[in-house]
């Protein structure tokens, strides 16, 4: 062992000759010292800024209104206070940007005065709790900053739908004491998160990618040194492993890495827990994970000194595999975004002899009786839409009436379109959907439900006979003009509806309104509140299914529970807490209830006893995309966003399987880029697991339509780790073969 | 001239040094090394066939030409490179064995020393190593840098040395541990005639303590005065192996004899003695007369004082080893 280590200690003793790792240290001192004096303060919220006023020409409408107003309101009281110039600007009808910023910079002036406040103009204005405590103490008592921030709160409790609601205390970043930029309004907890995301764009930019090219070019020159011939032959002639000393000249530079990582890291985090109170451990595994990305192209540019023995080579060679790197991972970002996943398939229907499939898009494919796939709604164009910006709300499969209904988002309102075997599964418009539907489901007997905001209601059976006009005029955001759906009468009414579930047994409606699951009993023709249970004090979302007298529900913490839907009470609980559901499905005969997760995770518990049901069924679990019971109770799932399956998990067997064709995007994405991306190493995830480490979120949203449902991006942070790990153990094995078999 | 691999010389001497010769320390068997042309060029062949052995106790001399495949030999024996064909092997085990290295020394040719290195750091690191203990390095650090004569320098960086110094510290960190071979690739270069001197006696000492030299020279003096037996290489040929004395014999000695006269010798005269050269130079007369016996010498100078010549000077003249060196590998017409 004593060669290798005076191997690793010589390179220590090379770089401090060199001065390189002087210079470093001193420059991460400078930028210690820089940082230093950066800091900030915590005034509270009065400044307006142009962003805090909102529907701009509205509110100067409202404003100038106060010219002829007689009455004290707030209005008059303010426009009173304008300037003539300014004045004259918001009596004319144009708004714009440069406008906005006078205003409200006027406005923030007028907070500063201290008369801006007259109870006898605020008298009809109700001020929120923080505003009425506030006034209670006694507006006089108030000091300047306090009565400013009370100022700013009457203001928009006057304005709620002009004037933006902020958090009361602002951020103002300062540098030497000395105030730099504007005071931005955030929460403590927004704070911290600011902080770390500040910390891992930080470590990300300058450490990750500049430092590590700065760690690049002060360590390329080590292994070519060694390798020059002068000192070579005499070094091979020495009783050491020719792999080991290569070996160990990587161990040296990459300890001597390490060593200026862990001053910069460790710099930072003392002066974040010593200087802001701000103690983040996390940062400090920043430090072997930032020496690992290193060691990850340091391989790269050891092969490269080995071989040329050329300082210059081996930073060339680095610098372009790491291009080539980032060109392939950008590739597959880009194939993965707008090629491969708006074609995979997340929702799957069957019914009898034909089954329908789903993709993230909103396109809709049908396997007919020959097992050919065609597309439904073909002729319906779903617009010039980029990935995941989709326009289609939601499809799904009317298995009373054997259609398939669509609603999809127009400029102006949600249309409906029906496709059934009569047309050829074409879609037929059937005019304007109810405003506001935001999800599709079907109720006990597979009729197709709508959810708005505060409704749900049923598909009619049978629509009315086309109106000519109302086709034409479809475009236009008017009411229904044809009766297409029927309100379900819920007693008393939901303030807000964010999902829903039906179960067959006595026609049970579960309804989730954030906070609360309850249950609606059929009663003669209305559906009365049974039960009701609080589940989160916080707003949540969930997915929820229900079968014959269980329901399965999983929040968006990772937490799934069974439960029996008459009582509401809970038969058991699970907890994925890095995992965040995406949807819920339940067998008809309430046996089987499953949850799959964005990560590709599949939950199947017997709804009975709340116990797992799939673990020896279905091999590999982790890539399933979409999961449908069907009428035998048969689990229904797709792998791989293609593949469909269909597992019995009564008799615990596999009953069929298919797959839907690839395009040939989608081919080329398979056997030419995913290849080529799992050998090489991600730079472009690094950031991902940077900031999983600091934060701890590894998943993010891609789709527009928000909720559980939307398209997210799983990421797994330590994939950059793992596959960068084999990529070292192949580039050290690869040198340590040439340094032995080769003659120098 | 001798059959090549005669070792009974060493053996003798080994008997005289009362130093057990138990097995050769080089031992060279059709030793071939080809290494591979550029693309679709032909292999080039380093060393053809070469039979080599050297003797426990004896320094040993490699001469030859540039690119006459000394330095490839060499790199073989430490393992630095691989064989293409035959055998070959360091103190009983096959050549680059790390057994066989931790007792071999080594002084490249054009060594070039880690200028962060300062010669005692440079000491430590070679002698980690080569396997030694820091309270070895210790002990024997201030008698090998006075043995080369550093002593007093050791904490100056290498950076600052000259070229004769690097090569004295490069000689110092190859025999810093014992080792039973020293393989030295020039080792002289850069050195002053001093410097030269020095470098002999420490060689001739450790011969005397029983280690082996395997000396690769480009400077046939140095060779002629320090080497027992010497190996010539031409072309990746052994052309030569034996005592320096077997390349310059007796009886290639010859006789310089300087005259003056009015006129040559008679051809008759000159025609009894076999080999006899003439170069004339104004009124002197410059004979070569190759010595079979000393009365040969003295028929012709009897002959020359007959012819009334004046004799300026007579010399004695052996063949040089540089004569004997550029005759061997004549035939590759190369330029040493």
């Amino acid at each position: 062992m004593r060669p290798y280590l005076a191997i690793i200690v010589d390179s220590f003793r090379e770089a401090l000759s060199s001065r390189v790792l002087w210079i470093l240290l001193a420059l991460i001192t400078v930028l210690l010292l820089a940082l230093l004096p950066l800091g900030w303060q915590r005034p509270l919220t009065y400044r307006l800024g142009p962003g805090d006023i909102r529907r701009m020409s509205e509110f100067q409408q409202t404003l100038a209104k106060g010219e002829t107003r007689v009455a004290k309101t707030p209005t008059k009281h303010i426009w009173d206070k304008l300037p003539e110039g300014l004045q004259s600007k918001l009596k004319q009808a144009d708004s714009n940007r440069s406008l906005q910023l006078e205003l409200a910079n006027e406005l923030t002036s007028l907070l500063e005065q201290d008369d801006f406040f007259d109870a006898e103009y605020w008298k009809n204005v109700n001020l929120e709790d923080e505003a009425a405590k506030l006034r209670d103490q006694g507006v006089s008592q108030l000091n300047e900053e306090q009565r400013r921030l009370f100022h700013r709160l009457v203001l928009a409790a006057a304005y709620p739908r002009f004037i933006r609601q902020t958090p009361s205390q602002s951020v103002l970043p300062t540098y030497l004491g000395y105030d730099i930029g504007f005071p931005f309004p955030l929460t403590d907890s927004q704070l911290e998160e600011a902080v770390d995301a500040f910390v891992a764009v930080f470590m990300y930019g300058l450490v990750g990618v500049i430092g590590l090219l700065v760690a690049i070019l002060v360590t390329s020159f080590i292994i070519p040194n060694t390798f020059d011939s002068g000192s070579l032959y005499l070094l091979l002639s020495k009783p050491i492993s020719r792999p080991f000393l290569y070996l160990a000249k990587f161990i040296g530079g990459c300890t001597f890495v390490f060593l200026n990582a862990a001053y910069l890291i460790l710099g930072l985090w003392l002066l974040m827990g010593l200087r802001h109170g701000i103690w983040n451990h996390r940062v400090l595994l920043c430090i072997p994970l930032y020496v690992f990305i290193f060691a990850i192209y340091y391989s790269v540019s050891g092969l490269a000194g080995l071989i040329w023995r050329n300082t210059v080579v081996c930073i060339a060679v680095t610098v372009v595999m790491w291009a080539i790197c980032w060109a392939i991972g950008t590739a597959k970002g880009i194939v993965d975004l707008w090629v491969v996943m708006p074609n995979q398939v997340v929702q799957v229907m069957e019914d009898q002899d034909q089954v329908f499939a789903s993709t993230n898009s909103g396109t809709v494919f049908r396997r007919d009786q020959q097992g050919e796939w065609n597309e439904v709604f073909a002729n319906v164009d779903s617009g010039p839409a980029p990935p995941f910006v989709n326009t289609r709300i939601g499809t799904i499969y009317d298995s009373v009436n054997r259609r398939m209904v669509m609603v999809q988002n127009n400029w102006s309102s949600p249309s409906l379109w029906v496709a059934t075997s009569e047309d050829d599964w074409t879609g037929i418009s059937k005019g304007n959907a109810p405003s506001g539907v935001q999800g599709l489901l079907n109720d006990a007997d597979g009729r197709v439900i709508l959810i708005t905001r505060n409704e749900i209601s049923r598909l009619v059976d049978q629509f009315e006979p086309e109106n000519k006009l109302v086709e034409a005029l479809q475009w236009l955001p008017l009411p229904n003009m044809n009766q297409m759906t029927q309100a379900i009468p819920l007693s008393p009414k939901p303030d807000r509806i964010s999902t829903a579930a039906f179960d067959s047994d006595n026609q049970r409606i579960l309804i989730w309104d954030g906070k609360t699951l309850s249950t609606y009993e059929q009663q003669d023709a209305n559906y009365r509140l049974a039960t009701e249970k609080n589940w989160s004090p916080d707003e949540t979302d969930i997915v929820l299914a229900a079968g014959h007298g269980h329901a399965i529900l999983a929040t968006e913490q990772g937490q799934v529970a069974v439960l029996q839907t008459d009582t509401l009470e809970l038969v058991t609980e699970h907890t994925y807490p890095d995992d965040q559901p995406r949807f819920a499905k339940a067998s008809p005969n309430g046996d089987y209830g499953a949850v799959l997760f964005h990560s590709g995770r599949l939950v199947v518990l017997d709804l009975k006893t709340g116990t797992p049901a799939l673990s020896s069924i279905v091999p590999r679990q982790h890539n399933v995309t979409a999961i449908e019971f069907n009428d035998q109770q048969q689990l229904v799932m797709v792998r791989t966003g293609k593949r469909i399956e269909t597992y019995d998990l009564g008799n615990k067997s596999r009953i069929e399987a298919d797959s839907l064709p690839y395009s040939v995007g989608e081919n080329v994405a398979r056997f030419g880029l995913d290849p080529v991306y799992k050998i090489f190493p991600k730079p472009g995830k690094v950031q991902d697991t940077i900031s999983y480490v600091l934060t701890g979120k590894k998943t993010a949203r891609i789709d527009d339509r928000g909720g559980l449902q939307a398209v997210q991006i799983e990421v797994d942070p330590w994939e950059p780790i793992w596959h960068g790990a084999v990529f070292i153990a192949v580039m050290l094995t690869v040198s340590s073969l040439y340094i032995y078999r080769q003659d120098f | 001239m001798r059959p090549v691999n005669d070792v009974r010389y060493h053996q003798i001497r080994m008997e005289a040094m009362n130093v057990e010769a138990v097995g050769n320390v080089i031992e060279v068997k059709k030793l071939c090394k080809s290494f591979r042309g550029r693309i679709f060029g032909k292999p080039i062949h380093a060393l053809k066939s070469v039979d080599l052995e050297v003797g426990r106790g004896e320094i040993f001399g490699l001469l030859g030409p540039n690119g006459a495949g000394k330095t490839t030999l060499i790199k073989v024996l430490l393992g630095v490179i691989q064989r293409s064909e035959g055998t070959a092997s360091l103190l009983g085990l096959p050549a680059g064995d790390r057994r066989s290295r931790r007792k071999v020394g080594y002084l490249p040719e054009q060594l070039k020393l880690p200028v962060h290195q300062t010669a005692t750091t440079a000491l430590n690191f070679y002698g980690q190593l080569s396997g030694m203990s820091g309270q070895e390095m210790r002990k024997k650090r201030d008698e090998i840098l006075s043995l080369v004569g550093l002593l007093g320098r050791q904490h100056e960086s290498v950076k600052r040395f000259s070229k004769g110094m690097q090569q004295r510290l490069g000689l110092a960190q190859a025999i810093q541990h014992d080792p039973e071979l020293l393989i030295l690739d020039e080792p002289t270069d850069g050195l002053d005639p001093v410097g030269r001197s020095q470098i002999r006696t420490i060689l001739k000492t450790l011969r005397d303590q029983g280690r082996t030299v395997f000396l690769n020279s480009h400077i046939l003096q140095e060779v002629e005065l320090v080497c027992d037996r010497v190996a010539i290489l031409g072309s990746g040929e052994l052309k030569f192996v034996g005592r320096i004395d077997e390349l310059t014999p007796e009886q290639h000695a010859s006789a310089l004899i300087v005259t003056e006269g009015e006129q040559t010798l008679p051809d008759e005269t000159t025609a009894r003695f076999t080999g006899l050269q003439l170069r004339k130079e104004g009124t002197t007369f410059h004979w070569n007369l190759p010595i079979q016996e000393q009365s040969t010498v003295d028929h012709f100078v009897d002959e020359l004082r007959k012819s009334h010549h004046s004799i300026l000077s007579i010399r004695r003249q052996k063949k040089t080893l540089e004569d004997a060196f550029l005759d061997l590998i004549a035939t590759d017409a190369e330029v040493l």
